[in-house]
C-alpha cells in the first residue's frame, strides 16, 4: 500500500485510520479465530502479525504445555487414530490454538480439513469431506452423490423423507425380533420431520440432536412402541431403525464410515480434521466418537477436537483408558478462568499487535519479537511510512493510538473477573475503536465509549473534574497516577477535541504544555507543584493504584467509608446498573427521595392535594427497563459524573443515617436536573391518570381537572344550601367559612322522598368527599390566606355546567385511574371521589314532583312574598288571644307559622322566585338550581308552615245583622 | 287587643288574608256578645211583664241603663265597632243586675203565693176538697214561672202577651184551686180564721163568734178542732 504523503499532523491525526478497511477491522475484532485465520489477501499475515503462541494445561498433570509441545504430538508415522482435545470456557483461546496448529500442520504438508463450527452434519459429510477428499485425490467418494441428494431431500422435502423413514423403520423392526405396537403413525412421522429438521440447522451442535432420546421415549408415548424394552433401549432402537432406513435409501455412509474410507486414502500422510467447536453433533456423533477411539490401525486420522467442557459430557471420551491415542489439553485450569498467555502483566503487549497490525501494512509499525511471537519491543516506522511523516505518537502508543498503555492495561483490568479472557478483551478493545471511528458527528474520545461504562476504573478524581465528564473519562482512562494527581499527555486532549473547548481551570485541573494534571479526589492542584515528567508507560503506578484514597479512615464514618468504597463503580453502573447491585440500590434510593423531596411527596403538582402513591416502588425506571405509564424513563447517561458522585453519597445517606442526608446541599447541587426529572414525572402521571385522551371524561368531552375541581366542590356547595344559588360570590363565601359543607336537611328529606335508596345514600355519599373537593377548588382558585380567586372562579362559572361536567364522566375511565392517585389530606382514592360524583348525576337523574314544587313555589310567590312577620305576628296573636276559645285550636297552625323569623320567610320567597326563575332557563346550571331549591322548598319547615297557616279560613258574614236584634228587642225601651 | 291603626302595612295577600280573619272574627264576636245582650233585654223585657202581670206594679227600667241601652242603639246604627266593644261589657252588666232586680221582685212574690199554696195543701189534707195534685201542680207552674221559653218565631210582644196569658192563667187556676179547698169557708168571715188555724195559730174561743164557733163545729174541720186550756 502506498503512502498519501499529504497526512501532517497540522491537518489529521493519525491518518492510518483515515482511510481504513472495514474488511480488516471486522477480522480483527471478530469473535471467531477462523476469520483472522483466513488466508485470504491482502490480509493473509494477519494470523501469524496478532497470533501469541499459547500454553496450556495438559489435562491430569496440570503441567504447562506450550504450542510446540502439542505439534510434537502429531506423529505423521503414527498408527491408528489420534486426538488432541482442547477444552476451555468460551473465549479462552481454544479456536485460535486450533488453527495455530492447523497451520502449522498444513504448513509441513499435512491435507487439514477444518470443520468450521457452524456446520451441519449433512454439510460436513455432503460437501466437506467429499471436497477434501477430492481436493487431495482428484477424485470424487463413493456415496458423495447420494449424500447430497440426502441433504437436498432433507432442506426440500423433509416432510417426504420422514414419511419414508418412519414407514421403513416401522416396517423394519416388524420383521426383526422386536414386538412393537404403533398407535400414532403420524405424530412419529412429525416427530422425524421436526428432528430432520434440527439436523440440517446451522448452531444446533449445541443441542443433542438425535432421533430420539430416552426422555422422549418417556414423555411421548406415541414414541414407545416397543412392548417389553427400556426406555433407553427403546430410544436406541428407533433411532437405530429410523437412520438405517434412511442410509438404505440413499446408499449413504455414516460419518464415521466415511472418515474411515477417506481416512484410508492416504497412505503416505496423515489427514487431520479439526472440530474448531466440538458439541454433542448430532446423529452420528457417538459413531464419531467410536470411531475415533477404535483400536485399528489402519485408521489414518490425526483429530483436533476444541470444546467448553460441557461439549463432551455426553460423549465421555474414555480418557484413561485410551492415553495413547487422547491427548487432552485444558485453556483455563478446571473452574477457573485465566488464560496462562494474558494477564495483567502481558495485557498491552498482547494487543499491542492487533492494533498495530493496521498500520503495520504501510511499514509504520513492527515489532521485535520473542520465540513466542510476543512482542518485546516496537521498531522505529519504515521510512516513508505515514508515522514517519507524521510524528504525532510518542513511540510508547504509536502502535496502540487512540489508545495508550495505561488505556488498554485499564481496559483488561477493568474487565469483570470471570471475563478477563483474549476474545473479550481484543472484543472490547476494537469495539472503543469502533465507536470512536464511526461517531458521526463530533469526536468521540474513547475514554468516553459507551464499552467502557460496563467496566470498573479505580481511579477517583476530585468532584470538580466530573462536572465535565469528558474530562473525566480521559484522566480515568488514559491518566497515569503521580501522587495525587493523575496526568495525561496532552496529545490525546487536543487530539479529541477536548483540549479546544475545554477551560482547564473551570474544573481544577491544569494543562501544561505536555500534560494535563487532574486532582485526585479530596485534592486541589497548586500550579507548577508538580515537575514530574509523564512517564508514558503505564507500569509505573502500579503499585500507587489502589493506594490512593485519602487517608481518613480514623475520622471516617461507616457511611462514608460505604462511600468510598463505591465511588468507583458509578460509572459501571451508569453502564450496566442491573450488573451493579449495590450501587443500584443506593443510587435508587437517592433518586427516589430526591423526586419524591421535589415533588412534595410526589404529588401530581405543586401544592396539589392529590399524589400518586409510588410506595416502595420508584416513579422512575432506569434505562431500558420496563415501566408502568406513570414511570419516567431516567436514562442513567443523563448525569455528569461528579452528580451521580453526589447522588450515590445522598442515596447512601438516606439509606444508611437517613436524618443525616443534607436534601438542601444535595438539590443544590444537583437539583436542576433532578427537577426536571421531578417535572417529567409530574407531567407523565398526570397526563397517564388526568389528562390522557380525556382520561376521565367520555369521548368528546373537552374538560380539565380545573373544571372538574370546580364542579365537583360547586355541587357540594349547591346541595349545602341549595336556594343561595351558585355564584362565584356564594362559592367563595362557602370556601372562606369554616362549616363542614353537608347536605342541606330539607334537601335529603326530599330525596329520600324522591329517590330509591340507594340513589339517596349515593347522594349523601358525596358528602364524604367534600373535604377533597374543596381541596381540589382550593388548589385551583384560591389564593394565599384562604381567598378564592374570584375573577377565575366567575370566568369559569361562566362557562361550566358543574352537572354538565359530572355528567361527561365515564365510569370505565374513572375506573382506570390508578389506585395509587390519592388525596394528600385524607389518603382517599380520587377515583372513589369522582364515583361519587358521577353516581350523584346519574342519581339525581331521577327527580320529579316538578308539580308540586311548581304549586308551592307559585303559592309562596304570590301570597306570601312581600310577607311582614311582625305584622303577621301581631294578628296571629291578637286572634289567639282574642278569639282563641272560638277558634278551639284551628289557629295553632297560625301561631306556628307566625313564630317564623322574616328572614325565614325571606329566604323561602326568595327560594321560591330562584325557582320560578330557573326552572326553564336554557342554562343546564339554573335548572339544576331550580330543581334542587324546589326539592328543598317542599322540605322547608317555613314553606310547611305557611302551608297550613294558609289553610286557616273564618266564614265570612261580613257585618250584616250585627246588633240587629239588640235592636229589635231594645226598641222596647226607646 | 292591638289596633288595626298600629299594625304595619300588610304586604302579601297572606297577611292581608289573615287581616281580614281578623276582623271577620272581630264581627262574630260583637255579632255574638249583642245577640247575647239582646236577650238579655228580652229576659228582662219579659220578666217585668211577668212581674207586673203577678203583681198589678210597674218595674221602672234605671236611667244609666236606659241611657247605655240609647248609645249601643246608637254605635250598632253607626257600626262603631270599637264602641260597641268597649261598650259591652258595661252594658251586660247593667242588664244583669236589673234582670236579678226584677227577678228578686218576682220571687218575693212567689214567696207570699206559696204560703198560701201551702195552707191550701194542708186545709186539703184535713177537707180533702181537691185532688193533692192540683195543688201540687200549683207549685209547680209557680217554681216554674220565671222559666221563659224562646218560642221560634214570636216577636217579643208577643212573648209579652204569652207570659201575661200564663200569669193570668195560672193566677185563675189557683183561685179556682183555693176556692175548692176553702169550699164553705172560701169567701167567708171564716176563711180568715181558718187561714190562721192552717198557720198553727191558736184562737181563744172568745175571739169567735157563736156563729163563728156553731159553723166551725158543723164544717169539716170539726173533727179537726179541739180545745186547750191555755
Amino acid at each position: 500500500m502506498g503512502v498519501n504523503t499529504e497526512y501532517t499532523p497540522e491537518n489529521e491525526l493519525c491518518p492510518h485510520f483515515d482511510d481504513i478497511n472495514e474488511e480488516l477491522m471486522k477480522r480483527l475484532s471478530s469473535e471467531v479465530a477462523a476469520v483472522r485465520s483466513s488466508k485470504k489477501e491482502p490480509f493473509e499475515d494477519l494470523f501469524e502479525f496478532t497470533h501469541r503462541r499459547m500454553e496450556v494445561y495438559e489435562y491430569g498433570t496440570g503441567e504447562i504445555r506450550n504450542e510446540d509441545d502439542l505439534y510434537a504430538e502429531f506423529d505423521e508415522q503414527e498408527l491408528g487414530n489420534f486426538t488432541l482435545v482442547i477444552r476451555g470456557p468460551t473465549g479462552t483461546g481454544k479456536s485460535e490454538l486450533c488453527w495455530a496448529l492447523s497451520h502449522r500442520l498444513e504448513a509441513n504438508g499435512r491435507p487439514v480439513l477444518h470443520i468450521d463450527k457452524n456446520a451441519d452434519l449433512m454439510s460436513i459429510m455432503a460437501e466437506e469431506i467429499p471436497d477434501f477428499y477430492e481436493t487431495h485425490t482428484g477424485e470424487q467418494i463413493e456415496g458423495a452423490t447420494e449424500l447430497d441428494r440426502l441433504r437436498t431431500d432433507i432442506h426440500e422435502e423433509k416432510e417426504t423423507v420422514a414419511e419414508y423413514a418412519v414407514s421403513k423403520a416401522i416396517i423394519d423392526l416388524r420383521n426383526s425380533d422386536a414386538t412393537i405396537n404403533v398407535n400414532d403413525r403420524e405424530q412419529i412421522k412429525e416427530f422425524v420431520e421436526q428432528k430432520l429438521a434440527d439436523l440440517i440447522s446451522r448452531g444446533e451442535y449445541d443441542t443433542d440432536v438425535d432421533f430420539v432420546s430416552e426422555s422422549e421415549v418417556k414423555n411421548f408415548a406415541y414414541l414407545d412402541i416397543f412392548v417389553d424394552q427400556s426406555a433407553a433401549d427403546a430410544a436406541t432402537m428407533l433411532t437405530d431403525a429410523l437412520w438405517d432406513a434412511i442410509r438404505s435409501e440413499y446408499e449413504s455412509p455414516s460419518l464415521d464410515t466415511l472418515l474411515e474410507e477417506v481416512g484410508q486414502a492416504f497412505t503416505d500422510t496423515r489427514p487431520v480434521i479439526v472440530f474448531e467447536d466440538w458439541s454433542v453433533t448430532s446423529l452420528d456423533a457417538i459413531r464419531l466418537r467410536n470411531y475415533m477411539e477404535r483400536d485399528n490401525d489402519n485408521d489414518r486420522w490425526d483429530f483436533i477436537v476444541a470444546g467448553t467442557p460441557d461439549s463432551f459430557d455426553e460423549l465421555e471420551f474414555q480418557t484413561q483408558t485410551n492415553e495413547d491415542r487422547f491427548e487432552f489439553y485444558e485453556t483455563t485450569k478446571e473452574g477457573e478462568d485465566q488464560v496462562l498467555f494474558l494477564d495483567e502483566s502481558s495485557a498491552v503487549d498482547f494487543i499491542r499487535p492487533y492494533l498495530g497490525y493496521v498500520k503495520s501494512i504501510d511499514g509504520s509499525v513492527n515489532y521485535e519479537r520473542d520465540a513466542e511471537n510476543r512482542v518485546t519491543d516496537i521498531i522505529d516506522p519504515g521510512e516513508r511510512s505515514r508515522c514517519d511523516f507524521c510524528g504525532f505518537c510518542d513511540p510508547e502508543f504509536r502502535d496502540l493510538f487512540p489508545f495508550n498503555s495505561t488505556f488498554v492495561k485499564r481496559v483488561f483490568t477493568g474487565l469483570p473477573d470471570d471475563d478477563k479472557q483474549p476474545r473479550k478483551y481484543v472484543q472490547t478493545i476494537f469495539d472503543i475503536l469502533s465507536d470512536y471511528y464511526n461517531a458521526t458527528d463530533d469526536i468521540l474520545p474513547p475514554s468516553s465509549s459507551n464499552e467502557l461504562k460496563d467496566l470498573t476504573n479505580d481511579i477517583d478524581l476530585a468532584d470538580s473534574v466530573y462536572i465535565n465528564t469528558e474530562l473525566g473519562d480521559l484522566a480515568e482512562w488514559y491518566g497515569t497516577i503521580r501522587g495525587d494527581e493523575i496526568h495525561v499527555d496532552r496529545r490525546f486532549a487536543v487530539s479529541f477535541g477536548i483540549d479546544q473547548t475545554v477551560d482547564y481551570e473551570d474544573y481544577g485541573v491544569i494543562a501544561e504544555e505536555e500534560k494535563i494534571r487532574f486532582p485526585k479526589r479530596g485534592t486541589t492542584l497548586i500550579d507548577g507543584s508538580d515537575d514530574a515528567d509523564i512517564d508514558s508507560s503505564g507500569d509505573e503506578d502500579d503499585t500507587s493504584e489502589g493506594d490512593d484514597t485519602e487517608d481518613e479512615g480514623e475520622t471516617q464514618s461507616p457511611e462514608e467509608k460505604l462511600i468510598e468504597d463505591l465511588r468507583s463503580g458509578v460509572q459501571n453502573w451508569q453502564a450496566e446498573p442491573e450488573e451493579w447491585d449495590e450501587h443500584d440500590v443506593y443510587l435508587r434510593k437517592g433518586l427516589r427521595d430526591a423526586l419524591e423531596r421535589l415533588t412534595g411527596g410526589f404529588r401530581l403538582w405543586d401544592d396539589a392535594p392529590i399524589e400518586y402513591r409510588v410506595g416502595s416502588g420508584n416513579p422512575f425506571v432506569i434505562g431500558d427497563e420496563l415501566g408502568d405509564p406513570t414511570q419516567i424513563v431516567i436514562d442513567q447517561h443523563d448525569f455528569v459524573r461528579s452528580d451521580l458522585l453526589e447522588l450515590l453519597e445522598f442515596g447512601v445517606m438516606r439509606s444508611e443515617d437517613p436524618s443525616n442526608a443534607d436534601y438542601d446541599a444535595f438539590l443544590s447541587q444537583t437539583g436542576t436536573q433532578l427537577t426536571e426529572y421531578a417535572q417529567e414525572w409530574r407531567a407523565t402521571a398526570t397526563q397517564h391518570e388526568l389528562e390522557q385522551s380525556g382520561r376521565i371524561f367520555t369521548n368528546g368531552v373537552d374538560l380539565s381537572h380545573r373544571e372538574l375541581a370546580l364542579s365537583g366542590y360547586a355541587l357540594c356547595v349547591l346541595l349545602d344550601d341549595p336556594w343561595a344559588g351558585l355564584s362565584a360570590d356564594r362559592i367563595a363565601a362557602a370556601f372562606t367559612d369554616d362549616e363542614d359543607l353537608t347536605l342541606d336537611d330539607d334537601l335529603a328529606t326530599a330525596l329520600r322522598d324522591q329517590l330509591d335508596k340507594n340513589d339517596y345514600q349515593r347522594v349523601r355519599r358525596l358528602f364524604d368527599h367534600a373535604e377533597e373537593l374543596a381541596a381540589l377548588f382550593e388548589d385551583e382558585f384560591a389564593l394565599t390566606g384562604n381567598a378564592v380567586n374570584r375573577l377565575r372562579l366567575k370566568q369559569y362559572l361562566d362557562y361550566v355546567s358543574p352537572f354538565e361536567v359530572i355528567e361527561g364522566l365515564a365510569k370505565s375511565r374513572i375506573n382506570r385511574v390508578s389506585g395509587k392517585v390519592k388525596f394528600v389530606s385524607s389518603g382517599k382514592n380520587l377515583t372513589d371521589v369522582l364515583e361519587a360524583l358521577y353516581y350523584l348525576e346519574k342519581a339525581l337523574d331521577d327527580v320529579s314532583a316538578l308539580d308540586a314544587m311548581t304549586v308551592r313555589a307559585e303559592r309562596i310567590d304570590s301570597e306570601l312574598c312581600g310577607a311582614n312577620m311582625a305584622y303577621i305576628e301581631n294578628i296571629v296573636n291578637d286572634i289567639q288571644s282574642s278569639y282563641g276559645d272560638i277558634l278551639s285550636g284551628s289557629q295553632e297552625s297560625l301561631a306556628k307559622f307566625a313564630n317564623e323569623s322574616q328572614e325565614a320567610v325571606d329566604e323561602v320567597c326568595t327560594a321560591a322566585k330562584l325557582y320560578l326563575d330557573r326552572r326553564d332557563s336554557s342554562r343546564d346550571v339554573d335548572r339544576w338550581i331550580a330543581l334542587l331549591s324546589g326539592l328543598k322548598l317542599l322540605e322547608s319547615q317555613t314553606a310547611e308552615r305557611f302551608e297550613a297557616a294558609r289553610e286557616f279560613e273564618v266564614s265570612t258574614n261580613g257585618d250584616g245583622g250585627l246588633g240587629s236584634e239588640f235592636m229589635e228587642v231594645s226598641d222596647e225601651f226607646v | 287587643m292591638s289596633s288595626s291603626e298600629s299594625d304595619p302595612k300588610p304586604e302579601s295577600a297572606f297577611g292581608e288574608n289573615l287581616r281580614d280573619a281578623r276582623a271577620e272574627l272581630r264581627r262574630g264576636d260583637l255579632r255574638h256578645r249583642l245577640d247575647e245582650q239582646a236577650e238579655m233585654l228580652r229576659e228582662f223585657v219579659l220578666l217585668t211583664e211577668l212581674y207586673e202581670a203577678l203583681t198589678d206594679e210597674s218595674v221602672v227600667l234605671d236611667d244609666d241603663v236606659q241611657r247605655q241601652i240609647d248609645d249601643m242603639r246608637s254605635y250598632i246604627e253607626d257600626r262603631d265597632f270599637g264602641s260597641i266593644e268597649s261598650s259591652l261589657d258595661d252594658l251586660e252588666d247593667a242588664l244583669d243586675e236589673e234582670i236579678e232586680d226584677v227577678q228578686e221582685d218576682i220571687s218575693e212574690h212567689r214567696i207570699s203565693v206559696n204560703k198560701t199554696i201551702e195552707a191550701m195543701d194542708k186545709l186539703n189534707e184535713r177537707v180533702e176538697n181537691v185532688n193533692p195534685d192540683q195543688i201540687s201542680d200549683l207549685r209547680e207552674q209557680y217554681a216554674e214561672l220565671t222559666d221563659l221559653e224562646f218560642v221560634e218565631g214570636e216577636t217579643l210582644s208577643e212573648e209579652r202577651s204569652s207570659v201575661r196569658d200564663k200569669v193570668d192563667e195560672l193566677q185563675s187556676k189557683f183561685d179556682a184551686v183555693q176556692e175548692d179547698v176553702f169550699g164553705q169557708f172560701y169567701g167567708t168571715d171564716l176563711e180568715g180564721i181558718v187561714r190562721d188555724l192552717l198557720d198553727d195559730e191558736a184562737f181563744r174561743i172568745d175571739e169567735l163568734s157563736t156563729n163563728q164557733f156553731e159553723r166551725l163545729k158543723n164544717s169539716p174541720l170539726s173533727d179537726c178542732l179541739e180545745l186547750l186550756l191555755s
